[in-house]
């Protein structure tokens, strides 16, 4: 990319951190960052910094290029003026799965405003941070183009990303909308820096409800579907080429090669063989068939806790992935997710994790020689041992 | 009558932390709610008020006192609709979750075990009362859902803060850790919301994510 100014929205979030991140990497750009009165220039800039040094590149990058102001339109427009911003990148949102008003607030009318600004300096283009999951349920592969609205969205975060694409594409303004997946940590070693969601939800669930005791007999729904996952190295690299290559008006699916991914039961299995370690794991098709009396009170909070995303990963989710291949064969490096790659994120997170240490230390004694054995629970034919 | 057995500072620390919230209930009542002000309510404050202790260095040498400051912090005001919610509903299922816990517990002395019957007295009362309260000033279904998740995110944010304390001060005299409590409370609050008509799935989605810390 050429030097210009950008303005990114969203830095102090996990995936705006990573783009930030990247764009200081891979760009000579000024990156213009609103942010809030409880954040600093210099927080924003330390999680950016720490990623920058991971990746061993820190100090060749001049951070004077990253500029925050305050998330305030007065000001972003006198910013857009300054630095003669060129381009949007709005990787900011809500991904609350049903809080209806800080969707409102967060996706759309966010958005709204930040197109109106775009318009008002004809700028370039105005890049959108989306979701894979952007068309509800489909059947078949979901394509890397506008989804009409369909029945029934497993949450109304989906709705949301959906209608605010819409707002994007018919603005007027060249955009470019970029779709990922279920971000997960890094692909080498397996550092995150995003919250408990999707498959950390799982992990941090345990750890939490869990970890207190061992237990023979663990309890869980993880279908045999894939677990449509993309490391955050592999987002972060997707989403700096996607700008640097993708022609405008064009989505693209950040997501994993399907002929790699595991599936829910297989990511299930490896928490279990190699952390949880009980003797017994009983495997549900849905919240609906485990029957709770049999359950003590941890077990219930923690499917509970996991029956929403566990719900969701029950869909055979396909993904075109043309554009990400464009840019693989442009040289993009894009580790897919694998069950290893998945195990280096498991390990970081278990590294990390003091209660799961002693999980480990004081139950060792205990856990079973062999993998656990699995138990199908239908409730129309009774469990089966596998 | 609760007996005047003398606390030690376990104890203490217990009433000292009930009597924080059981104070704000009692005055936020008073002001925005008072149907809820009820004579167990004052009676159970009143009782309270002798085994707790008041001022800034309550909880010293604790992990309790931040996080409390905090908590109480985010469940101030006195907005009808967040006092019904916050204290009415969240604070008052979690009070009714911990008397029961601690006063079923055999390490519990006779003023411990006696205050937490009349604690969960005041707090069923409370919550037998709150449903038709909720349903007259805010409404219900998705209405109820909304005002939920705006006014008591911050407040379960908070409560996840407090587990580290709880856990420190209180899971060895009674053998109950805070990941227990909060599991008998979102068992509670999710049977109470869907009776209340609100969304179980939308409802245990928000729940989750303001637990833990999403």
């Amino acid at each position: 990319m050429k030097p210009r100014a950008l303005l990114l929205v969203g830095s102090t979030g996990f995936l705006g951190g990573l783009v930030a991140a990247g764009l200081l990497a891979e760009t000579q750009s000024t990156i213009v960052a609103p942010i809030r009165s409880s954040h600093t220039r210099e927080s924003v800039l330390a999680t950016i910094r720490e990623e920058l040094v991971r990746e061993g590149v820190a100090q060749t990058i001049d951070f004077e290029r990253f500029v925050t102001v305050p998330l305030d339109f007065a000001e972003l427009a006198d910013a857009c003026a300054t630095y003669g911003v060129s381009e949007i990148l709005h990787c900011a949102g809500s991904v609350d799965y049903f809080n209806s008003q800080k969707l409102r607030e967060a996706n759309i009318d966010l958005t709204t405003d930040l197109l109106g600004l775009a318009k008002r300096f004809a700028m370039r283009r105005f890049v959108f941070l989306s979701t894979a999951f952007s068309s509800g349920y489909v059947d078949g592969v979901v394509r890397e183009r506008f989804h009409e609205a369909t029945e029934g969205d497993p949450t109304e975060y989906i709705t949301s990303k959906r209608d605010a694409e819409r707002l994007v594409a018919t603005s007027g303004i060249p955009y470019l909308i970029v779709r990922p997946s279920i971000v997960i940590g890094d692909s080498r070693d397996g550092r995150y820096s995003g919250k408990a969601y999707g498959l950390y939800q799982f992990w941090s669930a345990f750890e939490r409800f869990l970890s207190d005791r061992y237990r023979d007999a663990l309890h869980v729904i993880a279908p045999h579907e894939q677990l449509q996952l993309v490391h955050q190295d592999s987002f972060k690299n997707g989403f700096i080429a996607a700008c640097a290559h993708m022609p405008d008006d064009t989505i693209i699916h950040l997501t994993s090669r399907g002929a790699t991914l595991p599936t829910s039961r297989e990511i299930s299995q490896l928490w279990f063989e190699t952390i949880a370690r009980p003797h017994e794991v009983f495997y549900y098709s849905g919240r609906d068939a485990v029957e709770n009396s049999a359950l003590d009170r941890r077990m219930k909070t923690f499917l509970e806790f996991t029956a929403v995303n566990s719900e969701l990963s029950a869909h055979r989710w396909r993904f075109e992935d043309s554009a990400l291949r464009g840019l693989c064969e442009r040289g993009l490096r894009f580790a897919h997710t694998t069950i290893e790659t998945v195990r280096i994120c498991q390990d970081q997170f278990v590294a990390q994790s003091h209660r799961l240490q002693a999980y480990l230390e004081k139950n060792k004694e205990q856990f079973p020689s062999t993998k656990p054995d699995v138990v199908e629970v239908n409730p129309l034919i009774g469990g089966v041992v596998h | 009558m609760v007996s005047s057995h003398t606390l030690d500072r376990v104890d203490s620390l217990f009433w000292t932390l009930v009597y924080r919230f059981e104070s704000l209930a009692a005055v936020q009542y008073a002001v925005a709610v008072p149907e809820l002000d009820t004579d167990a309510k004052r009676s159970f404050l009143a009782a309270l008020a002798p085994h707790a202790r008041t001022g800034a260095d309550a909880f010293a040498g604790t992990a309790l006192g931040g996080p409390v400051a905090t908590l109480v912090a985010s469940a101030t005001s006195d907005d009808a609709r967040h006092v019904l919610i916050v204290q009415g509903f969240l604070l008052e299922l979690l009070g009714q979750t911990l008397y029961r816990t601690f006063g079923a517990s055999a390490a519990a002395n006779d003023t411990t075990r006696a205050l937490c019957t009349a604690g969960g007295r005041a707090a069923d009362e409370a919550l037998a009362l709150l449903p038709g309260l909720l349903a007259a000033r805010i409404g219900a279904g998705d209405v109820l859902l909304q005002t939920f998740m705006d006014e008591s995110q911050a407040t379960l944010a908070s409560l996840d803060a407090l587990g580290e304390g709880i856990d420190e001060v209180f899971a060895e005299r009674y053998g109950v850790k805070f990941a227990d409590l909060m599991g008998d409370v979102a068992a509670e609050a999710i049977a109470m919301c869907v009776e209340l008509g609100m969304d179980r799935r939308k409802f245990v989605a928000f729940l989750t994510g303001a637990l833990m810390g999403i």
